[in-house]
């Protein structure tokens, strides 16, 4: 059984002086409040999550062949991959397909101004309905598309 | 999985460190061995990878080859006479300890529990980190898991995602992705995490070897209690990781100098290189530690410095050949050094320095997001637990690391083409964090303990 060793306090509180003891009752009431500090927010955040065991379980991103198989297949003899970032708008050149390399954001990638073809690299499949409705609207018909959540739109 | 194998790479590094220190790494306390087996481990794992990799050496092969190299160190650790099991380990005798002591330690682990809560709860909310996690760091890992023959083309054509950025977390979570063949998300997340609770412990085992036991746990406890540091742990971001590696090189070289065993400065160039692998800001983190050491042993000991730098140099191979030839041959110019402009009439513009100094004053003191202001706590705790003299003679120059990077850090500022305020408001308080765990190390290192420990 767990027993505190009083005699090790006595020794060692011998030596505080008034000024030791100050010091750590302001460091004892600073530790108190930032502990609470975050306790409240581990609370509030707790409690204003909702958790659901998908979320989770759909950020696994399937691994690289599988999701872009297919493209290669239709793409590879004419044209070649370059990687986009969300943010910056990448030069366009004739064949050159873009394709986002992060797969969370269900974003248009590039309009190849060539052929007329559209790729999304979506999260999940069933974004391509409200991502693509723009496009899907103007005549492009979905030309390939597979489980993962990549689109190949053509017109 | 990534639990396994993370424990796989602190054992890899723990029985390197036992191969060449031996008893010498037996004597440090067993807080201190495990935190630098893991940071060592986490290094050699990196560094290892990125060079074979150049090689044309397959990820999954390397991986077989680091699990050999454990079995390789795990039967010559049990053959050798000098009997040495890393899984011994010793509970804390509880009746031993001091009564401060049981209140301090419920404080960390209180503290260190609600952060790995925080954690679980936004990583949930934030399953990819934060922006720069998965438009930098994560989305580089995938270039290397989805294609480990031919990411460093797209590095050198892409500069604007920060190609330039160093591979060590990088590297690291594309390895693990590339061989579960799987882009799991905990990979990074729980590599932060294993950071969290290592750095705090790191600190608590430098501040323990080398000062007292009363200040290592108000150390470890000042720092679990910083509320930035649990916004670092589930961003993903590296800054945690180059502020271990800062505090591994200045901590080991203090045990290297206070040894005399040359031995230990291997693992100081390990550490100190491996930091300019973790993060740009480590480059120039190798250039103030080393003019800083240097300096020092030439005012110590002018005769036998060259020796004590073949050592660290030594241990610098691994580190310093892949940022060569990461920077060499993948990575584009950095932004800062491309985009520089005229240097000159920015260093010598009073506006950028005024501006630069006024948002400092402010963020010194709040990077941490604490309560109030915590350097007037740590202050008047100094005439309360009194200077540990003997310290701060030997090793003054650790200050001149902190100061030195503070300075490298404002003419960084100073030279920069990114909007000033911008650049300020996004990355001043993660370098002031960068440096805590160092600041922490040496501040309390440099104080006596406030009462005879029991």
């Amino acid at each position: 059984m767990f027993v505190p060793d009083f005699t090790i306090m006595k020794v060692s509180l011998k030596p505080l002086s008034f000024l030791k003891i100050a010091v750590f009752a302001i460091l004892f009431y600073w530790i108190f409040q930032q502990l609470n500090v975050h306790w409240n927010t581990a609370k509030a955040l707790g409690q204003s999550t909702t958790f659901n065991t998908t979320k989770i379980e759909s950020s696994f991103i399937s691994d690289y062949q599988k999701r872009y198989a297919g493209l290669d297949s239709i793409l590879k003899p004419n044209g070649r991959y370059m990687y986009k970032s969300d943010s910056v708008n990448f030069p366009l050149y004739a064949n050159n397909y873009i394709i986002s390399q992060y797969t969370l954001a269900p974003a248009v990638l590039l309009e190849n101004k060539l052929t007329d073809t559209l790729i999304f690299n979506l999260y999940a499949s069933m974004n391509i309905q409200s991502a693509g409705a723009q496009y899907l609207a103007q005549g492009y018909t979905v030309f390939y598309q597979n489980s993962f959540g990549v689109f190949l739109l053509h017109k | 999985m990534i639990i396994i194998i993370l424990l796989l790479i602190a054992l890899l590094g723990n029985l390197c460190l036992k191969a060449v220190y031996s008893k010498h790494f037996k004597a440090l306390n067993i807080n201190l061995r495990w935190t630098m087996s893991y940071a060592t481990g986490l290094m050699l794992t990196s560094t290892l990878f990125f060079l074979l990799n150049r090689i044309s050496i397959p990820p999954l092969l390397i991986a077989l080859l680091l699990v050999a190299g454990i079995g390789y160190l795990w039967k010559r650790t049990e053959s050798s006479a000098d009997q040495y099991n890393p899984m011994n380990i010793r509970f804390p005798n509880f009746q031993k300890k001091n009564w401060l002591s049981i209140v301090l330690s419920t404080f960390i682990f209180t503290s260190l529990g609600i952060g790995t809560y925080l954690f679980f709860i936004d990583t949930y909310n934030e399953p990819h980190g934060l922006n720069d996690a998965w438009s930098y760091w994560n989305l580089r890992a995938k270039f290397i898991a989805r294609n480990p023959s031919g990411w460093a083309n797209a590095f050198s054509d892409l500069y604007f995602f920060h190609g330039d950025y160093p591979l060590f977390e990088t590297g690291l979570i594309g390895f693990i992705w590339s061989i579960t063949g799987k882009e799991s998300i905990f990979v990074p997340a729980f590599l932060c995490l294993s950071f969290y609770w290592m750095i705090v412990w790191a600190v608590y085992g430098f501040i323990k070897e080398l000062g007292s036991k009363i200040n290592a746990e108000l150390a470890a406890l000042f720092l679990s209690l910083t509320p930035f540091y649990v916004v670092m742990l589930s961003s993903q971001y590296v800054d945690m990781q180059a502020g271990l590696y800062f505090l591994m090189a200045v901590g080991i070289s203090v045990i290297a100098i206070n040894s005399k065993n040359n031995l230990w400065y291997i693992l100081t160039g390990l550490f100190a290189f491996g930091a300019g692998w973790v993060k740009n800001e480590g480059l120039l983190f190798i250039i103030v530690f080393f003019a800083c050491l240097k300096l020092y042993l030439l005012l110590k000991d002018r005769k036998n410095w060259i020796e004590k730098f073949k050592y660290a140099i030594m241990g610098a191979a691994l580190p310093l050949l892949s940022i060569l030839i990461f920077k060499l041959w993948i990575a584009p110019t950095n932004d800062l050094i491309q985009e520089g402009g005229d240097l000159f009439s920015k260093l010598n513009d009073p506006y950028r320095f005024h501006f630069i100094a006024d948002f400092w004053k402010v963020k010194i003191t709040d990077f941490g997001k604490w309560i109030g202001n915590p350097w007037w706590l740590l202050l008047i705790y100094i005439p309360a637990a009194g200077l540990n003299v003997s310290f701060i003679k030997k090793h003054y120059w650790t200050y001149a690391v902190i100061i030195g990077m503070l300075v490298g850090f404002f003419m960084i500022y100073m030279v920069s083409y990114i909007d000033l305020f911008f650049h300020l408001s996004t990355s001043a308080h993660r370098l002031f964090f960068q440096l805590l765990p160092v600041f922490l190390f040496i501040y309390f290192a440099s104080l006596k303990a406030p009462f005879k420990e029991a």
